[in-house]
């Protein structure tokens, strides 16, 4: 996939990770891995975004005698995600037409 | 290589953000590397993944626009100096190189010296090396003035090229001095 399409998903792709439930660094990372490659380094910073845009509200909790901190999504999480899906319908229909679909479709 | 060494490197990497920032960095491998110890990987194949300390600064750096930028900005920014600053400088400038510049100055007086020397026992041999051509008719002599003259050009040149090489040095090395010192902050 293409590095910068890749990166414009991956925020949106953290927060349909922990869109159900609250999650954390280690959990997100799995979940996503069969749709799409994230490294540790590349899902820090994502994260950090997130919470100082407040998308994403956080806490840290101990968990086996360590601290592990959680990530659960907020109202604009939730908005960036319907945002995006927006978009994505738009980019469908352009999709179509790149593809030799009618000019009216748009 | 250990995690903790790992983790040292990577922070020494990323010091020019913030404490705060660095932190959370550690704070964050350093809980990933806890579930995936207990989920059963080993510290190679954690490493392995993480990447090297130089690629996982890169990928954090290059990913978090905002850490990127105050790398590149820290990086790019020229010292800036208060007026209180640079006058403290001056002063101290003043106290801790003068005794430095005057032994360099010193040094370099004493190669002119060397090098004046060495122009005369040069500008000598010349004068030996003209006599000696009109002593030849007595060979031995000739040939001792001819080749007396010759060592003393040659003494002459090595010692000027001494004193020009010296001085070179000690004006280049005096000039970086004093350019580190302005610019240390």
């Amino acid at each position: 996939m293409d590095a910068q399409l890749k990166k414009g998903l991956l925020e949106v792709c953290v927060l349909s990770a922990i869109r159900k439930e609250a999650s954390y660094g280690y959990k997100i990372i799995s979940d996503l891995a069969p749709y799409i490659e994230i490294s540790e380094s590349t899902l820090y910073p994502i994260l950090r975004r997130l919470e100082s845009s407040g998308a994403v509200s956080t806490w840290s909790g101990e968990y086996n005698g360590r601290l592990r901190k959680y990530f659960r999504i907020t109202p604009i999480g939730q908005q960036k995600i319907q945002d995006f899906i927006e978009a994505m319908e738009q980019f469908r229909k352009i999709s179509d037409f790149i593809q030799g679909g009618n000019a009216h479709d748009l | 290589m250990t995690y903790k060494q790992w983790e040292k490197m990577l922070l020494r990497r990323l010091k020019l953000l913030s404490k705060e920032e660095r932190d959370g960095i550690a704070a964050y491998y350093r809980e990933i590397w806890g579930d995936k110890i207990e989920a059963g990987f080993s510290e190679y194949e954690i490493l392995l993944e993480f990447g090297s300390p130089e690629q996982a600064a890169a990928r954090i750096l290059s990913e978090d626009r905002e850490g990127g930028e105050k790398v590149i900005s820290a990086l790019q920014k020229k010292p800036e100096h208060s007026t209180a600053v640079l006058v403290c400088k001056i002063v101290l400038g003043i106290l801790l190189l003068l005794p430095l510049g005057i032994a360099m100055v010193s040094i370099i007086i004493s190669f002119g010296a060397v090098a004046v020397s060495g122009v005369g026992v040069a500008f000598g041999g010349i004068v030996l090396l003209v006599w000696s051509l009109f002593q030849l008719s007595v060979v031995s002599y000739g040939l001792a003035l001819l080749g007396t003259s010759l060592a003393m050009i040659g003494v002459g040149l090595m010692l000027f090229a001494g004193f020009w090489y010296a001085t070179k040095y000690c004006a280049i090395g005096m000039a970086q001095t004093l350019k580190a010192f302005f610019a240390w902050r």
